[in-house]
């Protein structure tokens, strides 16, 4: 039982979509449940390349690769879990999406990959997206957090108006909002009343993780 | 004086022909989005292949080289003062503040949000500089309402410098009322069209994708034949292949395809070859401008450009680093040193910025205006000529005499020696009785000499009148109230 669980791990640290695949299937016949195969197989790996991209021996390609093959597992196990009626305790959910007129996404992408990867529910909304569909899936989802990023000085009103349709709505103590974008401050986040902000990916998932435990 | 560059280079001359080719091999097999009606039209007309529901085209070589050929070699870049003229092409380098930066800080770190003040002060810092050419104002000023800065950074360099400067184009509005401003210092529409007095900068959103604001911004100057810059920011590892090459690759069929478009617009609309391109850092996942990979990407830009035989843009002076340390001094100077040699004939960031252009301080405009003073000194090389030989006159002072009272050194010393700006050269003793000071006290008190005393030529009354008209029927039809009050002695 423990082979089969290294051997998910070493398929997740070598990055390999279809070893991971073909590792997760053998260990489900060999009879190992959805939830210890998560939680002893999949996330170790996850775990192990953090411990070495902090002391500087990876970097954030390792992290994406691995997110990427640990996504590949949890798409196998996931739906097991759901109809074992069992839930991976989840840090929390967020909405994300880069804000209206704005297309610039790598920064938010690489940030929903690896919160996802940190246990949260992310629900992508993409790019160029209207103040009014954040709003219609705050409601609908009613996440623990909103993510806006945007990158250009001439977009990041939109992070402003979000926040204010919220209040107008009476959404805004319901959810927390964080702020991202090569062009965001400490004095912008302050002026229009998010939560948080972060100029990084890695502070992004500090953050978020601190808005959910607090 | 016109300082020239283009000796370092970096790629033979196969290499450069074999990232053409490859380039044009994107281009035709895997094309570049274009989010904006009228250019897709245009493209289809110039023999582009268009998909209008997917706004995906591919671009067949010929017509990429037919464009190439019709862009020119140079232009003339005009500022309010013709003695400023900045001339674009032929190695000939000029060196361009940093831009867009949001917050400016002093020398103690203590960091706060740019004003128009902020955009009126660098302005005229640049204005008073040798060896600055542009009068681009660093900041975007956060003290107005989002709807008009560009009309008050517009507005505030043409009343604070005489040099040519970028006007804005995130849009049609943000264009059409750069353009306008520049109309009305111009004198008109037609004198504009003889003394082009504005120029625009766009950037595409790598990889291979065009923006639809900017490209509705960059379709009104190329109708009149204003000169753009196509200036991609490739982020090695993320946005572009993580091998330079590669990146290079990817950022040149994004800059050819800016360059087909304007051609087809407008035949013979200047195109200037643009990159602010560089590598992510990966361990923070943030673009590295001063690595010196960003370097090695605008040593060959300059190549591609002299190949393709348009103006070029870079970057320099650029710095990672957070306050005014030695990481500051190391970023700033090499990559400024490295696009100067390379023969990039703008180079945007020289003088300013730090924290990857997220800050500004007016101490490091100081530092950094000395370096381009520097740079320009070895661009200026070495003369060599029976004058600066000086064989009659190291005959007549002979073994052992010395050269400190001839004429001959009165009259050339400005000529050869650089006076630095705020260098401090003194013996340690010295240095340590007179207070201990770093290079960043000696730029505070120079620069808050300088903003003290340095008026620069105003605009005359009438223009400026006619220039604060226009800009409150912007404010009516963006439905804000005016800020106009925020611009230095301007009567209203």
């Amino acid at each position: 039982m423990q082979e089969k669980l290294e051997q998910v791990t070493e398929a997740v640290l070598s990055m390999d979509v279809d070893d991971v695949k073909n590792a997760v299937t053998e260990a489900l016949d060999a009879g190992i449940k959805p939830l210890d195969l998560i939680q002893d197989g999949l996330t170790p790996a996850v775990n192990k390349v953090g411990a070495l991209f902090e002391k500087g021996e990876c970097f954030l390609p390792e992290l994406i690769g691995t997110a990427e093959a640990m996504k590949t597992g949890m798409t196998i196990v996931q739906p097991l879990l759901v109809a074992a009626n069992q839930e991976q305790k989840k840090l929390g959910k967020i909405v994300i999406g880069t804000v209206c007129d704005d297309v610039h996404d790598i920064g938010k992408n690489i940030v929903a990959a690896m919160l996802s990867t940190h246990g949260f529910e992310v629900i992508d909304l993409g790019i160029n997206v209207a103040d009014d569909e954040f709003i219609k899936t705050v409601e609908k989802e009613q996440p623990d957090i909103l993510g806006l990023s945007a990158l250009l000085t001439t977009t990041m009103a939109h992070q402003q108006g979000v926040i204010e349709k919220l209040e107008a709505l009476n959404l805004r103590s319901k959810v927390k909002v964080i702020i991202g974008g090569a062009a965001v401050t400490p004095e912008w986040t302050a002026k229009i009343g998010a939560d948080d902000y972060a100029a990084d990916v890695i502070e992004a998932v500090e953050k978020c993780k601190n808005l959910t435990s607090a | 004086m016109q300082l020239k560059g283009g000796k370092l280079q970096v790629l033979a001359e196969e290499q450069v022909k074999d990232i053409h080719a490859a380039s044009l091999d994107v281009l035709e097999h895997t094309g570049v989005i274009v989010p904006e009606r009228r250019c897709l039209e245009k493209l289809a007309e110039a023999g582009a292949n268009v998909d209008f529901e997917k706004e995906h085209v591919l671009f067949p070589p010929w017509v990429v080289e037919e464009a190439i050929a019709k862009a020119p070699a140079h232009f003339t870049w005009h500022g309010r003062d013709p003695r400023q003229d900045v001339f674009m092409g032929d190695n000939i380098v000029n060196f361009g503040p940093a831009s867009s930066v949001l917050s400016v800080s002093d020398i103690d770190g203590n960091k706060r949000l740019a004003t128009v003040n902020d955009c009126e002060k660098f302005t005229r810092l640049a204005d008073q500089s040798e060896n600055i050419k542009e009068g681009y104002c660093v900041v975007h000023p956060s003290d107005i309402p989002d709807q008009v800065h560009h009309a008050y950074m517009v507005f505030s360099m043409f009343r604070n410098s005489t040099k040519p400067f970028r006007g804005r184009a995130f849009g049609p509005n943000e264009a059409l009322d750069s353009i306008k401003i520049a109309e009305i210092v111009s004198g008109g529409e037609e004198n504009m069209k003889k003394r082009p007095n504005l120029i625009v900068n766009c950037c595409p959103v790598s990889p291979l994708a065009h923006g639809k604001q900017i490209l509705e911004g960059f379709y009104e100057y190329v109708t009149r034949r204003l000169p753009v810059i196509w200036t991609p920011e490739v982020q090695a590892g993320a946005t572009g292949p993580v091998t330079i090459a590669g990146s290079i690759v990817q950022m040149n069929a994004e800059i050819l395809s800016g360059l087909v478009m304007a051609q087809a617009i407008t035949p013979s609309t200047p195109v200037v070859y643009g990159t602010v391109s560089s590598i992510l850092d990966m361990k923070r996942g943030v673009i590295a401008y001063a690595a010196p990979e960003a370097s090695l990407i605008n040593l060959v830009a300059a190549q591609m450009a002299r190949f393709y035989k348009i103006p070029s843009r870079g970057t320099g002076g650029f710095c990672d680093g957070n306050t005014l340390d030695m990481q500051a001094g190391f970023e700033s100077a090499m990559t400024l040193l490295m696009t100067a040699m390379a023969g990039v004939n703008y180079i945007i960031g020289t003088a300013g910025a730090m924290s990857s252009t997220m800050v500004c301080s007016y101490e490091k405009f100081m530092i950094d205006d000395q370096v381009a003073g520097m740079v320009a000194r070895l661009l200026r090389g070495v003369e060599v000529n029976p004058l600066t030989m000086a064989t009659e006159l190291i005959a007549k002072v002979g073994p052992k005499g010395h050269y400190m009272g001839e004429k001959h050194t009165r009259e050339n010393l400005l000529k050869e020696h650089y006076i630095p700006l705020v260098v401090d050269r003194m013996k340690y003793d010295t240095w340590a009785a007179s207070g201990s000071k770093e290079i960043k006290h000696l730029a505070k008190e120079k620069v808050e000499k300088i903003l003290a005393e340095y008026q620069p030529e105003p605009l005359p009354a009438e223009v400026e009148k006619e220039i604060v008209a226009y800009i409150k029927l912007i404010e009516k039809r963006e439905g804000v109230s005016s800020s106009l009050d925020k611009f230095e002695n301007l009567s209203l």
